[in-house]
């Protein structure tokens, strides 16, 4: 069932190659926090119950509902759902993010340590990978931002690849950053939208 | 103790963004800034007790909230009078306020921190109350400065995070207590734990303000009032060196030593060489701090991977750059106000303006291109002689000529804003000579210290490196 889960966190990392809506990315991120979800669910069923209720409200009601919802009404309804200018060719992407992805396999499988779980650590340096790629060539501020979502997912499934369980405060803290940070990211695009463009090229000013 | 500080800081952060009277805004700020003066006090005295939970400072983190108290204090105080002149509204005051109490409240967590967890996630908040501070005058070039602080720090803090998890799998299932990583250390596995510190060092770099990810912390000092470029060239490079230095304390116990010291080497002189390059070219009297600060953080990494002769010299150095820099950012925050520009080619005659400040801004020159009698000088003194006890000759010859651009721009840009006249220089506004004691003080104690070097703060410091290799 996992190996499931992890296959479809693979292929919305494709689709987000290709995506060209900003409906499309926002949709894409909510799937994977859903997949999150799951894989969390049945993963961690042995945890006590508070750590359990904190890592479901970080995957279910932040990743999949609120953040989401904050992005579609506060960035896409907003400027009509745009269409999210691609600098390299679409198959390119593709291209690199399969290799990302093959890459990512073959890394996990030639570890050979006991404490990783391959599966997770396979989906967690691919999309951390695709996640910096995703950074690099687009040149709106809006998929900087759904680069920033993805890495974050990436993270969450390295942390589930190590098990390694950190107290509650650090967990609780952990996560209103991740869920602060992203709402600040968000109201400060939000501000460069009214200032000027939402182009990286147009954010040039500070020189020396 | 450090419970009732956070409550109490929390207490305070909400009102403050309630209020909208600017004279309880300030007021409650210095009853927060007393709150920390009893957070140091009582943490330099439990300092030799056995203290467990996830906040508890140890002799670095004393001294380094030490130095958050005093270059908060005068930021804060500073920033009263960057509030007046500018005519702030009630609001933006309560908002920067409130936003400056989370940020050094997130600073003095991370000193605290007991647990690599914990400390990524005050650092994190750091970078968010930072990006509010940064946007204080809510013009184009902050909202510029601000979204690419926010972006890259939180994509470095995330890279931090996944050097944290690499860590996690090198220590197996130990607890991610410092403490504890320090003692399983020589079990770790090689190759996870030199992951581990290259992602650390490029995530936490944008605390630090070295290279890879510097650049946003030269446009946040360039673009933030004074005082806050004088945090940020303090406690928040304090902040990002003890990042840097916590996975440091951890693997110097693994084989990997020689490893970590020739990567800080590498980080080290690329920095100072970038910082050099750019501050040749600018034409701005902050971004040339920012880079001056740069150059010194470069400093401080070739100091510290010396090894056992380098880490005091980095230290002392980290502390009296913070005061330095501290100084000369409230001061050049007055030469703002004064001709309206940061531009080196609108400015001039400024020793006719004021000649206090003038006084202050030579001062400061002196303490900061490490001339005698400041403290820099004897830390970069003490440098060399590590560097070439250690005997990488090369690396005195290269950082000396670096060294040489440095004072080449700083003294010439100083030396076109105090003495030579300018037709293009507009006064836009007198200032009162007493608004440059409190940065005169700040520098005063770097020049100070090159003469008399207090005991007490050596001794401090030699507490701290002994849990480093001997």
């Amino acid at each position: 069932m996992i190996s499931l889960l992890i296959i479809i966190f693979g292929i919305t990392l494709i689709y987000l190659a290709v995506a060209e809506r900003m409906k499309t990315y926002n949709a894409l991120i909510a799937v994977q926090g859903l997949l999150l979800f799951f894989i969390t669910y049945i993963e961690l069923k042995s945890l006590d119950v508070w750590h359990l209720i904190l890592i479901l409200l970080e995957t279910l009601i932040i990743k999949v509902i609120v953040l989401p919802y904050f992005i579609y009404r506060s960035l896409i309804k907003k400027s009509g759902d745009r269409p999210v200018s691609l600098v390299v060719p679409g198959y390119i992407s593709l291209t690199v993010v399969s290799v990302i992805i093959f890459f990512s396999f073959l890394l996990s499988y030639m570890l050979h340590d006991q404490q990783i779980q391959v599966k997770y650590f396979t989906g967690a340096i691919a999309a951390i990978f695709t996640g910096l790629y995703l950074i690099i060539v687009h040149k709106q501020v809006f998929t900087h931002m759904m680069g920033y979502l993805i890495i974050e997912n990436g993270i969450f499934l390295l942390s589930l690849a190590i098990g390694n369980e950190m107290p509650l405060t650090v967990n609780l803290a952990v996560l209103l950053d991740v869920f602060s940070s992203v709402l600040i990211l968000g109201i400060f695009i939000n501000r460069l939208d009214n200032f000027s463009s939402l182009d990286v090229d147009q954010l040039k000013e500070l020189k020396d | 103790m450090a419970e009732i500080y956070f409550i109490a800081s929390g207490i305070i952060i909400i009102t403050l963004f309630a209020v909208r009277s600017t004279t309880v805004s300030h007021t409650l700020v210095f009853i927060y800034i007393a709150f920390l003066g009893w957070l140091c006090i009582s943490e330099w005295q439990l300092l030799d007790q056995n203290v467990s939970g996830l906040l508890h400072a140890d002799a670095l983190g004393v001294l380094f909230l030490f130095v958050t108290l005093i270059v908060t204090f005068f930021s804060a105080m500073h920033y009263i009078i960057y509030a007046q002149k500018r005519n702030q509204g009630a609001r933006a005051i309560s908002i920067h306020n409130g936003s400056f109490v989370i940020f050094v409240t997130a600073i003095s967590g991370a000193l605290l921190s007991t647990h690599i967890g914990m400390l990524w996630a005050f650092l994190e908040a750091s970078t968010l109350s930072g990006a509010s501070l940064i946007y204080h005058d809510r013009d184009r070039l902050s909202l510029e400065a601000t979204w690419k602080y926010l972006f890259v720090s939180s994509i470095g803090v995330t890279l931090g995070f996944a050097g944290i998890m690499f860590l996690s799998i090198a220590a197996h299932n130990t607890p991610n207590y410092i403490s504890n990583l320090v003692e399983i250390a020589p079990q770790m596995n090689v190759g996870w734990i030199k992951t581990s510190f290259i992602f650390v060092l490029t995530g936490f770099s944008v605390k630090m303000g070295i290279v890879p990810l510097f650049t946003i912390d030269i446009d946040a000092k360039d673009s933030s009032p004074s005082p806050v470029g004088a945090m940020f060239s303090g406690p928040l490079m304090s902040v990002g060196f003890l990042a840097i230095y916590r996975f440091y304390q951890i693997y110097c116990h693994t084989s990997i030593l020689e490893w970590m010291n020739n990567l800080l080497l590498f980080t080290g002189v690329l920095s100072l060489f970038l910082a050099a390059v750019f501050i040749l070219k600018t034409n701005n009297y902050k971004r040339m701090l920012a880079y001056s600060s740069m150059e010194h953080a470069g400093l401080i990494l070739v100091a510290f991977s010396t090894g056992v002769n380098g880490y005091l010299v980095a230290i002392l150095h980290l502390i009296l750059h913070a005061f330095a820099k501290a100084g000369l950012f409230i001061q050049i925050g007055q030469v703002h106000r004064v001709f309206s520009s940061k531009a080196v080619e609108s400015c001039g005659g400024y020793f006719k303006v004021s000649p206090t400040g003038s006084i202050t801004l030579l001062a400061g020159l002196l303490a900061i291109v490490a001339m005698p009698p400041s403290g820099l000088f004897m830390t970069e003194f003490m440098l060399f002689k590590s560097l070439m006890i250690s005997g990488k000759w090369w690396i005195v010859f290269i950082v000396m000529i670096l060294l040489c651009f440095f004072v080449y721009a700083m003294v010439r840009n100083f030396f076109n804003l105090i003495f030579i006249d300018n037709p293009q220089a507009m006064i836009r506004q007198t200032v009162n000579p007493l608004e440059s004691v409190p940065p005169l003080m700040l520098i005063g104690v770097v020049l100070i210290f090159g003469v008399v070097s207090p005991d007490f703060l050596i001794s401090i410091i030699k507490q701290a490196i002994q849990v480093l290799p001997k």
